[in-house]
């Protein structure tokens, strides 16, 4: 038995479930939780594709994304979260599809 | 190559928690399940090899990003979520079965292209090799990623910042 298929299986499924939650759910953390989800999915992906390669010098390219996808998803957590709590500030319930205020 | 038994077990835990990321209808509890993806997902970078990159998914995942969705919870704490009822329900579930598979039929793909090498040992690049790599070649993409995260911290204190009384 070999390793590859289940991180590869555990990774379409972290997706899937990510997918699901942003579509199922209605609550913005929990939705912002099912997006950390999906770009965890993908950076398992870039590892197991660096691990292919035999973590050579071709497989850097592949680490050093997995860095900068971290980085960029905690820049966008602190925006979306602090944009969450300035709109849900004066709201009395949460609900994603009746944030209206920023549209144009 | 031989399986690792930590590395099932943390794969595993990461497979039942993610399912209790999007089941459960209290926010803190999810963010409790999301903390043991992110430390299992971390295992599993450690037993595969990859030690810095575990290294970082604990001191920014687990540590950073989730200590701000800690405090929006407690912000935000008491609101409840409204549940897409009727028609819209169906119609979210459907489409998430469709990406689902589609998704599935890519990986399928995938897990052929990604069948590891026979006879590989995985010596991990170290951090050296990673940081030479880094400030070399990816200078540019390190440097727009810096910048990104100066920006955010900016907007997040206007956005943070009560309106002043007019």
């Amino acid at each position: 038995m070999s390793l590859q298929p289940v991180l590869l299986g555990l990774s379409f499924w972290l997706f899937a479930v990510g997918v699901a939650g942003v579509l199922l759910r209605r609550s913005p953390l929990t939705v912002f939780m099912s997006v950390e989800l999906m770009l965890n999915a993908a950076n398992l992906l870039l590892v197991l594709a660096a691990r292919k390669a035999g973590f050579e010098a071709v497989a850097l390219p592949s680490l050093v994304g997995v860095f900068l996808v971290i980085g960029v998803a905690a820049g966008e957590v602190a925006v979306g979260l602090a944009i969450m709590v300035a709109v849900f500030r004066s709201e009395a319930d949460v609900d994603l599809d009746r944030v209206s205020s920023l549209k144009g | 190559m031989v399986v690792n038994p930590l590395v099932l077990a943390c794969a595993a835990l990461a497979a039942v928690a993610a399912l209790f990321v999007i089941l459960c209808s209290d926010v803190m509890r999810s963010a409790l399940a999301l903390i043991a993806v992110l430390l299992a997902l971390a295992g599993i970078y450690a037993g595969l090899g990859a030690g810095f990159i575990a290294a970082v998914q604990v001191i920014v995942y687990a540590g950073a990003v989730m200590v701000l969705f800690l405090f929006a919870i407690m912000v935000l704490e008491g609101r409840r979520e409204r549940a897409p009822a009727g028609p819209a329900r169906r119609l979210s579930l459907l489409a998430a079965g469709l990406v689902s598979l589609a998704l599935l039929a890519g990986f399928r793909s995938a897990g052929k292209a990604l069948a590891p090498a026979e006879g590989q040992s995985w010596p991990a690049p170290g951090i050296r090799e990673i940081a030479r790599f880094l400030f070399a070649e990816y200078l540019l993409p390190f440097e727009v990623v810096g910048l990104l995260l100066l920006v955010a911290l900016v907007a997040v204190m206007v956005l943070g910042r009560r309106e002043e009384a007019e």
